[in-house]
């Protein structure tokens, strides 16, 4: 091979080599970049979920138009509803019902559920009841509690407290009765016993599960105010999706799940605030 | 009448009595301000000898007494230290309020014993911290104190260095001898170190493995406190009583 052309074929390769590093280190630069934005900022992993979700319905929408409402008419649909007035109103409503009812469980099952660990007694005569209504959801009530309590909000909160309550009767029993025994031993050999052990020691030991009856109450609230609502209410986000259904606006029904999704993202949050910040030293690990 | 008393105790955990007893025919004695070690091999029953006292539990047959009264429940004069460092303590409470938790004494009178037995077991600094924040050795310390602060007539410690490092543990058996020899104390001490009986005992009971253990001997170590760990004489009683225990753990099962 003539030299010449040997010194072409080298220069080539060398200015090849070149832009290769160039790229190489461009492309290193651009994935440093990307890592160090993954790692300083927490909501881009939401953002890009959000992106992908819009992208992934659009593409849905359009393949089948008739039965998927494309992304942004929904949005606009939902800025109309909230514009009148009527969404807030309805979320507000809905979120309303279910914090009574929900507050309402609480209150009655957890000292149930602690009353079921505590006492021998106790369990032998409700436990029967509470396996057999456990099963028995709260929709299957709603005539019931209709003649009892009347076509208002009572109604609605009953139902919601009743699905409430069987949640939070199991963990509050759970709760005490995974203490670990060295606990309530220490306590006995203090000289701390029967009501002051069950007030000072049985009750605090008890609440991380109790926290987690709570929120698990918290998600099923949401899920019985809408049964509820779509079979017995003139208001709420339940209201809302069922009675868009006659007039064939599915995207009102979307409108209805993404709030309802939103507030309860929003409810979990101010649950998981308040946990952390008034009973960490509980053990309460709420995430 | 000795102080301490466990006159043929059995105990089995099967009501309906098909399988062995864990314990059988087991005697034990313990003068006050004796400090006695109970040696053996794991799983052979130590805890429950102590569960026993401490009045946790009840035995299937025989007496248990200490003061010339039967054991029937807890109480805080019988007071334990549980070889788990973080169950035993109330997580939700700070330093202070756990060393406080079982004083019935006025608020005022509370603060300065609190504050004497905080001093006692050198957590001077840490009385506002939660359990969370505390070191293995550190919470120990605050189990000691607790139960000292009852003003116990015997003091049952389950194996309680047994999960802190070997450091922290050398340092919690000279204070422990240290508080021993102020205060003369009946301790019952369970363990299955041999080096942990010789440092701290006058008296070492060797058990049986269970099931049906019983007390096999019974060594006295004539040596001065405060003891060293690796002094010549200590090392010298470790290797006597080897053989002994030795013997037992030979005896355990392989699982």
């Amino acid at each position: 091979m003539p030299s010449e052309s040997r010194k072409r074929v080298e220069r080539m390769t060398e200015k090849e080599e070149r832009s290769n590093m160039v790229r190489s280190q461009k492309l290193k630069a651009t994935a440093g970049l990307l890592r160090r934005m993954w790692r300083n900022n927490r909501y881009l992993g939401t953002i890009m979920s959000i992106i992908i979700l819009l992208g992934v319905w659009k593409l849905v929408a359009m393949s089948m138009p008739l039965f998927v409402p494309s992304a942004l008419p929904t949005l606009r649909s939902m800025y109309e509803l909230a514009a009148e007035g009527q969404l807030v109103e309805f979320t507000l409503v809905t979120l309303y019902r279910i914090l009574v009812g929900w507050a309402i469980g609480v209150a009655l099952g957890i000292p149930v559920g602690w009353l079921i660990a505590q006492s021998d007694l106790f369990k032998r005569i409700v436990d029967p009841y509470i396996n057999f209504f456990r099963f028995i959801p709260p929709i299957i009530w709603v005539t019931v509690f209709l003649i009892w309590f009347g076509y208002n909000d009572l109604t609605r909160c009953a139902l919601v407290a009743y699905a409430t309550f069987m949640i939070c009767v199991i963990h509050g029993t759970v709760g005490m009765i995974t203490i670990p025994q060295e606990k309530t031993r220490a306590a006995l050999n203090l000289g701390v016993k029967g009501w002051e052990l069950f007030r000072r020691v049985k009750i605090p030991a008890s609440l991380p599960e109790v926290f987690t009856g709570m929120r698990v109450a918290m998600t099923n609230s949401f899920m019985t105010i809408i049964a509820v609502e779509m079979l017995t209410a003139s208001s709420g986000i339940g209201y809302l999706a069922w009675t868009s259904r006659l007039y064939f606006r599915l995207d009102y029904v979307f409108v209805s799940i993404i709030t309802l999704g939103l507030a309860g993202l929003l409810t979990d949050s101010a649950f998981r605030m308040i946990s952390k910040k008034y009973f960490r030293r509980f053990g309460v690990a709420i995430d | 009448m000795a102080f301490i008393e466990l006159t043929d105790v059995s105990l089995s955990y099967d009501t309906k009595g098909s399988s062995e007893p864990e314990i059988e025919q087991f005697n034990l004695t313990v003068e006050q301000g004796e400090f006695a070690v109970l040696l053996g091999p794991s799983g052979c029953g130590k805890s429950s000898i102590l569960n026993l006292i401490a009045g946790f539990i009840r035995p299937t047959s025989g007496t248990v007494s200490v003061d010339d009264e039967q054991v029937r429940e807890p109480s805080p004069q019988r007071g334990m230290v549980f070889q788990s460092v973080d169950a035993p303590l109330f997580h939700w409470l700070t330093t202070k309020q756990n060393i406080g938790f079982g004083l019935r004494t006025s608020q005022a009178e509370k603060e300065v014993l609190v504050e004497k037995y905080i001093r006692m077991v050198h957590l001077t600094g840490s009385e506002h911290k939660y359990p969370s924040e505390l070191s293995g050795g550190m919470k120990q310390r605050v189990q000691l104190a607790r139960i000292w602060a009852m003003d116990p007539a015997v003091l049952l410690m389950d194996e309680p260095f047994a999960n802190l490092d070997a450091i922290t543990k050398e340092i919690m058996q000279q204070e422990l001898q240290d508080l021993w020899l102020q205060t003369k104390k009946t301790i019952v001490y369970v363990t299955h170190s041999i080096e942990e009986a010789v440092v701290l005992g006058q008296k070492v009971l060797i058990m049986t493995a269970g099931p049906r253990a019983h007390v096999k001997t019974e060594a006295r170590i004539a040596l001065d406190y405060p003891r060293d760990p690796v002094s010549v004489d200590v090392i010298r009683y470790v290797r006597a009583l080897r053989e002994d225990i030795n013997e037992e753990v030979r005896k355990v099962p392989r699982r």
